[in-house]
């Protein structure tokens, strides 16, 4: 039962990320009803934007150690921001040009910048996988600390101990390292509780014995949720609260009579993109930099086209219906992983895709519009 | 002998540019003719493809192996125009985009159950026996050179017959009464259907039709490469025929021919360029030396071919030819007929 859980809570921040880029694709189409190809894109140059702010800028080597806080954010912000302009420009001389023109030539415009920026990508920062630095350390929660003086060679626990030790980087901070996992109901090695003392005492910072809960959620999950929380309760706010969201939503409604009540539509657009670029690039960082640790520059095709079935899922148009799309397809994802065939995750992700367009079209949170004449 | 060399090279390329050409065209039925929108023609001919791979390699060939290669065709055409169908019917109820994703979504699907099924070789894939060769060999008795300049010249002859047969097929449907109703679809679907046009009947026809050619088109690739995998069938072909597509126009069969030869032979001729043209592309300091990055042309024929998508979209959206065919006749024609009028979008 407890693998179930853990499943869920894996499925859930998988989901998130999901979320973070499916709500870019959902405000994008329900303004300019473009399915946005190289949205999926975005995401992918957040990270590497994300990867080259820390090198670059703040001189945090893949192979060395962890950033601060404040670089950790300041990285964070640059990766969204960059997108989002990047979104911003591609909006104005690909997109826009083609309001007009019908929704398939906006879609081939929007596969070609996609591809552009695949093979841009494959062609300059190359096409093999980059470690990402790590940005944050593991730890799984909730868990309990064990005086590690009282532990005794060959004794046994009714739950899972964890052995770490610390190293301190060359900034000063602590490093914490897993030297050894005791499973439940196997004896403590001598030889394990022996070294993690020596290397403890070796960086001369303290060593440390945990024992976990049957269901844990590590610290890059709850990272990645918070955010998505953050994201949607901020969407929320603009889109229901300010007047920058009230124009938007005439926009999505109406977009010609919006454009005749005085609402500077070229405007609403670009900052539509803005917005889900900008939650897109951070997602990257989070997904494929922090969570992940490997970033390449085909990375955004997969999450890109998930997203793309999530915000239909939800019902597309809808943020709320988005979240909740993206999160349910995580969570089933995993469940198919885990309980039916590891390698049919995608190809149940698609099913889903057909399957709603084929029985509800408007997904479960959108509204239904019949195709005018 | 430099003739081999001459042979092997470009008779390589241009059998690959007779399936790819072959490919293009009964995409263009599909969405250039009949104005539905697919992005899963990859999904068809990977069918195709892999239905010649396991007739020919799970029936043991030897004698009969002639018989199955020449059974390989019709029944890769059988078996992509079924999953046509089975495709088709459900997703005709969309429309645009929706179906453009929902197409998608399957060309993935299929790809992801060749990548799992162990019948399909999972993502290794499957060698397909080289019937050609092997008769050339035992029943004509020649050596192996002679064998190998014949199976290459056979290829080619039949990659070429495939693509006419292809633009035979296709140009005398477009020329029918058939056509007409299809390009009725693509120019105002309501307006054809309350002409009488049978949307679905159509439909169906043209989704079943070009899955039918775009499997031909992979039985012919499958018993060339003598091999398939699921990557060889990824989003990425299908967007190289696609773009042939759009750049030839959306409605016109000599468009398409003259793109996907230009498509096809860029990259070829780039590959000709001296290894001493490399363009510095990126200044990336973890790849040490000088930290420049450097290209050659045919590197960066992939960014160039998804700069030349958008501009084409954005300057000449109905491609080089729009829906207009190129004929000798017209060309020497005293007075030059009225331009037909530019199918709105």
């Amino acid at each position: 039962m407890s693998d179930f859980f853990n499943f869920l809570l894996n499925g859930l921040s998988c989901g998130a990320i999901y979320a973070l880029i499916a709500v870019g694709y959902t405000m994008v189409y329900g303004i300019i009803k473009l399915i946005n190809f190289a949205h999926g894109e975005f995401y992918m140059f957040g990270a590497f934007v994300g990867y080259a702010a820390l090198y670059a800028l703040f001189g945090v080597h893949p192979t060395g150690g962890e950033p601060g806080f404040l670089i950790f954010a300041a990285s964070l912000l640059l990766a969204g921001l960059l997108t989002a302009i990047l979104a911003v420009v591609v909006e104005r001389f690909c997109y826009r040009p083609l309001r007009n023109a019908g929704r398939i030539v906006a879609l081939l415009s929007a596969l070609g910048v996609s591809l552009l920026l695949q093979n841009l990508g494959q062609q300059t920062v190359g096409a093999s996988y980059r470690k990402f630095a790590p940005t944050l350390t593991e730890a799984r929660f909730p868990r309990t600390e064990v005086d590690l003086a009282s532990l005794q060679p060959g004794q046994t626990f009714d739950r899972t101990v964890v052995l770490d030790y610390a190293l301190r980087d060359e900034r000063g901070r602590d490093q914490q390292r897993t030297h050894a996992v005791v499973l439940a109901g196997e004896p403590l090695s001598a030889a394990a509780l022996a070294e993690t003392l020596r290397l403890a005492q070796a960086s001369s910072r303290p060593a440390h014995a945990y024992t976990y809960a049957a269901v844990t959620v590590s610290s890059k999950q709850l990272v990645i949720v918070l955010t998505l929380v953050l994201v949607a309760a901020g969407l929320y706010g603009l889109v229901q609260h300010t007047r920058f969201g009230r124009a938007m939503r005439a926009v999505s409604v109406d977009f010609r009579a919006a454009a005749l009540m005085g609402i500077d539509v070229n405007r609403i657009v670009s900052g539509t993109f803005f917005i889900g670029a900008f939650v897109a690039g951070i997602g990257g960082f989070l997904a494929g930099g922090m969570y992940y640790e490997r970033i390449d520059p085909l990375m955004g095709l997969l999450p890109g086209l998930k997203a793309f079935v999530a915000a239909v899922l939800g019902g597309i148009g809808s943020i709320p219906g988005a979240i909740l799309g993206a999160l349910l397809l995580g969570i089933s994802e995993k469940m198919v992983e885990a309980y039916v065939h590891s390698g049919l995750r995608d190809a149940f992700a698609f099913g889903i895709l057909i399957a709603v367009l084929l029985v509800r079209p408007s997904g479960l949170l959108g509204r239904f519009e019949g195709d005018k004449v | 002998m430099d003739f081999d060399r001459l042979l092997f090279f470009w008779g390589h390329h241009f059998v690959l540019l007779g399936v790819t050409v072959s490919l293009a065209l009964s995409l263009n039925l599909i969405n250039g003719f009949c104005g539905l929108f697919s992005l899963g023609h990859q999904g068809f001919w990977g069918v195709g493809a892999y239905m010649t791979a396991v007739l020919l390699t799970v029936l043991p060939s030897g004698e009969a192996g002639l018989f199955l290669f020449a059974l390989s065709f019709p029944l890769s055409m059988f078996a992509a125009a079924l999953c046509g169908l089975f495709v088709g019917v459900p997703c005709l109820r969309l429309r645009g985009d929706y179906l453009a994703i929902a197409t998608l979504g399957f060309g993935e699907i299929l790809r992801n159950v060749a990548i799992n099924s162990s019948f399909l070789g999972t993502s290794q894939g499957l060698s397909v026996p080289n019937v050609i060769r092997t008769t050339l060999e035992q029943t004509f008795g020649l050596n192996r050179l002679d064998a190998r300049r014949g199976e290459m010249i056979f290829y080619m002859l039949l990659s070429a017959g495939v693509a006419a047969l292809t633009l035979l097929i296709l140009r005398n449907l477009m020329r029918s009464a058939h056509g007409r109703a299809i390009t009725a679809i693509r120019d105002d679907e309501t307006a054809a259907e309350l002409l009488g046009v049978n949307l679905t009947r159509y439909k169906v026809l043209v989704f079943v039709l070009g899955a039918a050619l775009a499997g031909l088109a992979g039985a012919v690739y499958a018993n060339y490469q003598r091999y398939v995998s699921p990557n060889q069938f990824g989003f990425m072909q299908g967007v190289t025929i696609l773009v042939i597509v759009v750049m030839g126009g959306m409605g016109s069969f000599t468009g398409t021919i003259v793109a996907g030869v230009l498509i096809y032979a860029l990259p070829v001729l780039l590959s000709f360029a001296p290894g001493t043209w490399q363009v510095p592309v990126f200044y990336d300091p973890t790849q040490g030396g000088d930290g420049w990055v450097h290209r050659s042309p045919k590197d960066l024929w992939q960014v160039f071919f998804s700069i030349l998508l958008i501009v084409v979209v954005l300057l000449r959206p109905q491609g080089i030819m729009g829906t207009r065919e190129f004929s000798l006749a017209a060309l020497f024609r005293r007075k030059p007929p009225a331009p037909p009028k530019e199918a709105g979008a």
